[in-house]
């Protein structure tokens, strides 16, 4: 037996992996009785330790995921389709405010002319319908947008 | 055997059958961390399902860098540990101690007057001892000790998993085996006399 006993990290290790120990601590261990005791006592204890029984759901865990990995896709395609409908209607608006707006910013000074032989009634029969368009407009927007909410909290 | 790659791919293009085949082939890594970490039952089954619904969210953004097993451990660690933190529940992390330092006697000799037939015999019984000891251990020590002796996981792995650096990975291994080999050499003897 040479030296002092090796530190029971080391004796852990020789239990683990021998190749990674120090050769004098092997050369010791090779000798010594009372590390070869610890050693049997760690080689029982990391047998034991394997064979321990693996913790284990009490419910069918792939089948619960499943269901909602499935809502969350149907989520995720819920937003994408809102995302993709505000994009649309963003774009309708730029288009309508280009055609509407660019010859009414260039004819703005003759356009003043053009109105000014109107009367007062055909002005509100104007704003009026502009105001059911809008209205109608904002109301089907209003509809879609719950239509998607719900398919979301669904 | 669909490689890594493979599963990812399928679930990616949109096949949820694919998904179940990879929960399946990592239910038991996950329920090491989720059964040592989360003591409430019905809590282990609300994090489980956060966390395979948390993979599925975030699969995109897996570079295989390490096992996919890995990786969903790591993601199962750390929903643990939020779920611990919501409910303020402390994580253990046991004081820094030195090697040797445990203060008791070591009973090795005990042990040594035992032999291997005895212990065959008292196999069961040490196994059911054992693991009444593992459940006395702090939980980071229970995560450790399952995910190296039971699912075979390495240091670097476990490391990545937990986050700890793989020396302070090491340390608490080795003091907890040595904890668990004193107190059972310890409950030994005492059945002994």
């Amino acid at each position: 037996m040479s030296g002092t006993h090796p530190s029971e990290e080391i004796l852990q290790q020789y239990v683990l992996d021998r190749a990674a120990c120090p050769a004098e601590a092997i050369h010791h261990i090779g000798a010594c009785p009372e590390c070869q005791a610890t050693i049997a006592a760690y080689g029982a204890l990391g047998e034991l330790l394997s064979s321990q029984p693996a913790p284990e759901f009490d419910f069918d865990l792939a089948a619960a995921v499943t269901v909602r990995v499935r809502d969350v896709r149907t989520r995720h395609q819920a937003v994408a389709r809102v995302r993709e409908r505000k994009g649309g209607a963003v774009g309708m608006a730029l288009v309508v405010a280009l055609f509407a707006g660019v010859p009414a910013w260039l004819f703005r000074k003759s356009a003043y002319f053009v109105f000014t032989d109107m009367s007062a009634a055909f002005y509100w029969v104007l704003l009026a319908a502009a105001g059911i368009v809008v209205g109608f407009f904002l109301l089907r927007l209003h509809k879609k947008y719950q239509d998607v909410i719900n398919l979301i909290n669904k | 055997m669909l490689t890594d790659r493979q599963l990812v791919d399928l679930v990616l293009g949109g096949d949820l059958h694919a998904f179940g085949t990879i929960v399946g082939i990592t239910e038991s890594l996950v329920a090491q961390i989720v059964f040592k970490l989360i003591p409430n039952e019905e809590d282990r089954r609300d994090v489980a399902q956060d966390i395979y619904v948390k993979v599925y969210q975030h699969l995109e953004n897996f570079r295989f860098q390490a096992k996919l097993s890995t990786w969903i451990a790591q993601i199962a660690y750390n929903t643990c540990l939020n779920r611990l933190q919501k409910k303020q529940l402390p994580v253990y992390h046991p004081p820094e101690r030195e090697a040797g330092e445990s203060g008791e006697e070591t009973p090795e000799d005990r042990w040594r007057a035992t032999d291997e037939t005895d212990r065959l015999l008292l196999q069961k019984e040490l196994k059911e001892l054992l693991q009444a000891e593992i459940g006395k251990l702090p939980p980071i020590y229970q995560t450790l000790i399952g995910l190296y002796h039971q699912e075979e996981l390495t240091y670097h792995e476990i490391a990545r998993i937990t986050g700890l650096p793989e020396g302070t990975v090491k340390s608490y291994l080795f003091r907890a085996r040595r904890q668990l080999k004193d107190t059972m050499l310890y409950i030994y003897k005492k059945e002994k006399l």
